[in-house]
């Protein structure tokens, strides 16, 4: 695992309560909590709703698919990527500096995202 | 009035080797049951290509469209069986079904001869043109004419998905050039 996906600190899959995840760190799992507000962008008719999503440093961004088809929310860098996220899975990654920029679902080419960072 | 395939969607259907029999068989007069056989049938050809793309292609663009074509229309017919348990209906084979066998026949001989980017090339053109002509198919008759209310929302989603498709094997086309 890279580290700007260490720094970024991805949560995962499923968990009900915005402000609580498992953070993916080195490839070792552990309790992660955003005090943040928490951006949510669903995954929804092919494209990710909203497209472009404006957060601040600490706040989390979480996208749920809603579709029949596997997603996935993937830095168009490749620097960061949720897993395979099946229909009513969600994935939280937590707002860093360096998030800003294009995303993408990996096996949808024509999906397209922009995460933009405030503070 | 009776609906009428577009002329556009006749000639796609004649371009992919799927000319219709007769011209008083239209997709438009399909019931709910025939549509949903014609859609699985089409899922199911679909997955069976990008197995063989699987077994034939080296090209890691080529393989990945293929994964992602057996995983949405393997979750999308799964979602259909549902649906049809779920509304007591079965599916019903029919004229169009037929016509996507038989073109899928051909289609899996020719590329199954074919090896490296020359089957690259011609598995990516088939794929633009097969989803093409489906989602004309189902834009122009089925979701105008299915009856009921879950079918039609499901061939609505399903249209969503193969659109972009439809748009990804556009891409593959062009990089393959």
């Amino acid at each position: 695992m890279s580290q700007g996906i260490a720094r970024r600190q991805l949560l995962a899959l499923g968990l009900a309560l915005p402000a609580f995840g498992l953070s993916v760190r080195r490839g070792a799992a552990h309790n992660g909590v955003i005090h943040g507000t928490i951006h949510e962008v669903t995954m929804t008719g092919m494209a990710f709703v909203p497209a472009t999503v404006s957060a601040a440093v600490g706040d989390g961004i979480r996208w749920t698919n809603a579709d029949l088809t596997p997603h996935t929310a993937t830095a168009r860098d490749g620097s960061w990527t949720s897993p395979a996220l099946k229909k009513g899975d969600n994935f939280v990654l937590e707002v860093t500096a360096g998030l800003a920029g294009d995303y993408k679902c990996r096996f949808h080419p024509t999906m397209k995202g922009q995460i933009s960072v405030t503070g | 009035m009776k609906p009428k395939l577009t002329l556009a969607l006749v000639t796609a259907l004649a371009l992919t080797g799927l000319a219709l029999p007769a011209l008083a068989e239209s997709p438009a007069d399909l019931n709910d049951a025939q549509m949903a056989h014609v859609a699985y049938v089409a899922d199911t050809i679909d997955i069976k290509q990008a197995h063989l793309a699987l077994a034939l292609s080296d090209n890691a663009d080529v393989r990945a469209f293929a994964e992602t074509m057996i995983a949405d229309h393997t979750a999308v017919n799964d979602q259909a069986l549902a649906l049809l348990k779920k509304l007591g209906v079965k599916p019903e084979d029919n004229f169009l079904s037929q016509q996507l066998i038989a073109g899928a026949a051909d289609t899996m001989t020719k590329l199954s001869a074919l090896r490296g980017t020359d089957f690259d090339r011609a598995y990516a053109a088939n794929e633009l043109a097969y989803h093409k002509t489906v989602n004309g198919v189902v834009a122009d008759a089925f979701i105008p004419h299915a009856k009921n209310a879950e079918v039609k929302a499901l061939f609505e989603a399903g249209l969503k998905i193969f659109t972009a498709h439809q748009a990804h094997a556009e891409m593959m086309v062009a990089e393959l050039k």
